[in-house]
């Protein structure tokens, strides 16, 4: 098997030079900080496998302990997280926040080196406030039951997550929510709520494979999968898998084809690299990474000339498309071990 | 027994004591009757929207320009239709201004006619920069995913954008800015909108002339709610709906910059749109800078009367001062609406406890 560490080097350097000076990470290079951002930034940069081992006087030592404190500052006293410093009501980015302090108390070497006291607590909260506050109210009428189950074919009993708070649930924050929760913890796995979220996005899945928003039909019609719900809902199934998931149903099998396709025919450099993290979650074949890596050429306008359309890594600067999320994903990707997922 | 040790005068108002009393306590009562019918608007606001609307009943009119567009075949065509639309109404000074045009860009859906056609962007594109736009931008806040890029691809845009050497701004995961709410009726007192938005001198609206299952209809008006950024509001943009539909368009119209209209009603959508519809085709550019009366018009065109309230955003718009609905305080420039009105067969009509799915 090819090694790819150099590309998970440039990856991480990447990260290292596109640190907000506030110690956040936005979705473009120069952007604003975001708690998503910067919660996989860290994720990427925290593996295991690196970490630990860099000295104090290390630059991505220096990047994780400030990208550390912009989080741990970041926290509300209810528990969760804005979308941004200033964003004073928690909402979603609660979920990656939670999943990235789940993976800094997992690893002992981890925390050694980069944790606090103070952050088994702050998980807890977090958790807390997903459970209480990011979890969509319960229907109490049996006729908008009804009414959601004939025109959107979905059966509302189960609750998924949402964007803010108190409202509707949707695949994307559900599928992280559930990281949130379940990851390296199989007493919260096998609990009623997580495995109510579990069911959610199983009669969330589009008919013929795959995820997108939340609603697979729309009045009689099916609404068509999109590449980023399905990847996220993929990642969110892998971390609550379990024996029984195999065999009852090909909703699974359906998922990983749909996604393949989405992957092999996408010019977006985010949609392939976020697809190729997932499948390579059920599927260890480094074929999607040299496509990740070297992007893709299409034939492109009218004319149908030869084009590079999803640039794929960066030469010089080791990033993709100039954003520090998608090379975050990039390189969770590429990394050797899954570190951050850890499987039921 | 009580015994009285000096004598007491009973007091008696005068007439004009009571009269100033009960005044008093009229203008009391009706001031604390209006302070609760006002609400969440306010008194000054409730004031300064009847204050519009009593103006606007002295000659106020708005001007929207309608004309024929056969296909989308021609760019070149459609530029001269939109040129001649543009120059014909009151349209908005351009030179010199950064212009941000949005179109609408939701889904691929084979054989479904759902985002603004490419050919129609590019025509406005070319328009902008005759007219001497310091910076022409296109930008969309897709609701459905978090990644466009395909979409732009799948619809035709990339092509137009590469060609045209024009940057697009996804609104969804743009640096975000607080702006204060100029509205007031969703009970927000900010938005935080995209810096992009935030910082446009004119904002271009260009919608697909469609229905759409919530609010009637997706017109210049409903669509910039495509504005709001997804990692706040979320995919989609629900969080809006459930804090009302209505308010939060005819709020957004109000806080943002300074917009015009140009709607791509050459193949519009009945039936349940806006993704499942049926193509029906209107051979049509509606222009304006009122998006109310804009909307008001497109409403006639698909067939509707916007005064029975199918498509309620326009009629509160109307009634906050917005801009204007009635059919006679709008000057059609162009072809006559009646020589292009439609029966466009309406969406299906879906409760309100069911705006959150």
């Amino acid at each position: 098997m090819p090694s790819y560490d150099k590309n998970l080097q440039s990856a991480l350097d990447f990260l290292i030079l596109s640190q907000n000076i506030d110690g956040g990470w936005g979705y473009h290079r120069d952007g604003m900080s975001y708690t998503e951002p910067t919660a996989f930034s860290l994720l990427a940069l925290l593996n295991p496998a690196i970490a630990p081992k860099l000295s104090a006087s290390d630059p991505r030592y220096t990047a994780i302990q400030k990208g550390l404190g912009w989080l741990r500052q970041g926290q509300h006293p209810d528990g969760g997280w804005g979308v941004f410093r200033e964003d004073e009501v928690s909402a979603w980015m609660t979920y990656p926040a939670t999943w990235l302090l789940n993976v800094l108390l997992r690893f002992p070497e981890l925390f050694t080196a980069y944790g606090r006291p103070e952050d088994a607590n702050a998980r807890e909260r977090a958790q807390q406030w997903i459970i209480n506050r990011g979890r969509e109210p319960a229907i109490d009428s049996s006729a908008v039951f009804n009414e959601v189950r004939k025109l959107f074919k979905i059966d509302s009993n189960l609750r998924g997550w949402s964007w803010g708070t108190q409202e509707a649930g949707w695949v994307i924050p559900t599928s992280l929510a559930l990281v949130a929760l379940a990851y390296n913890n199989s007493a919260t796995t096998n609990s009623e709520i997580v495995k109510n979220g579990k069911d959610y996005l199983r009669d969330r899945a589009c008919p013929d494979g795959g995820w997108n928003v939340g609603n697979p039909w729309m009045l009689d019609k099916q609404l068509p999968p999109t590449p980023d719900a399905t990847s996220f809902a993929l990642l969110g199934w892998r971390v609550l898998l379990n024996a029984s998931d195999f065999g009852t149903t090909d909703q699974l099998q359906k998922a990983i084809g749909v996604l393949t396709d989405f992957v092999r025919n996408s010019n977006s450099d985010q949609t392939i690299v976020l697809g190729t993290l997932a499948l390579r979650l059920f599927d260890e074949s480094t074929a999607s990474l040299d496509a990740m890596i070297k992007g893709v050429t299409r034939p492109f306008g009218p004319e149908k000339v030869q084009k590079k359309t999803a640039k794929g890594q960066d030469v010089i600067t080791g990033g993709w498309v100039n954003s520090p999320y998608t090379t975050a994903f990039a390189a969770l990707a590429l990394s050797e071990t899954r570190y951050y997922i850890q499987p039921a | 027994m009580t015994i009285r040790t000096s004598t007491r005068k009973r007091k008696i108002l005068s007439r004009r004591q009571f009269t100033r009393l009960m005044l008093t306590g009229a203008i009391g009562g009706t001031a604390v009757v209006a302070e609760f019918a006002s609400r969440p608007l306010g008194l000054v606001k409730w004031f300064g929207i009847n204050f519009r609307r009593i103006s606007r009943g002295f000659g106020q009119s708005s001007q929207v320009a309608i004309v024929n567009a056969p296909s989308y075949d021609n760019v070149s065509e459609i530029l001269t239709q939109l040129r001649t639309a543009w120059e014909s109404v009151d349209s908005p000074e351009v030179a010199g201004k950064r212009v941000v045009l949005k179109p609408n860009i939701i889904y691929n859906i084979p054989g479904r006619v759902i985002n603004t056609h490419p050919a129609v962007i590019e025509a406005a594109i070319l328009l902008m920069r005759e007219k001497q736009a310091k910076e022409v931008i296109v930008a969309e806040g897709t609701a459905y995913q978090r990644d466009i890029i395909d979409l732009l691809y799948q619809s035709g845009i990339q092509d137009v954008l590469e060609r045209n050497s024009v940057a697009f701004v996804d609104l969804n995961h743009d640096d975000i800015v607080k702006v204060k709410n100029k509205g007031g009726y969703s009970g927000r007192e900010n938005h935080w909108l995209p810096r992009t938005i935030a910082q446009a001198d004119l904002l271009v609206s260009m919608p697909k002339l469609k229905t759409h299952h919530w609010a009637g209809a997706t017109l210049s008006m409903k669509n910039m709610y495509g504005t709001v950024p997804g990692l706040k509001y979320g995919w989609p943009k629900n969080a809006l709906h459930v804090t009302g539909i209505e308010a939060n368009i005819v709020e957004l119209y109000e806080t943002l910059a300074p917009q015009v209209a140009i709607v791509d009603g050459i193949i519009g959508m009945e039936e349940d749109g806006p993704l499942f519809g049926r193509a029906k085709s209107t051979q049509v550019l509606v222009v304006g800078r009122d998006l109310v009366a804009v909307d008001a018009t497109c409403a006639r065109i698909m067939g509707f009367e916007p005064s029975d309230k199918v498509i309620k955003h326009i009629w509160y718009g109307n009634w906050l001062g917005q801009g204007i609905m009635s059919r006679d305080k709008i000057i059609i420039k162009g072809v006559p609406l009646e020589s292009v009105r439609q029966n466009y067969v309406p969406p299906p009509s879906l409760d309100d406890d069911l705006k959150r799915y």
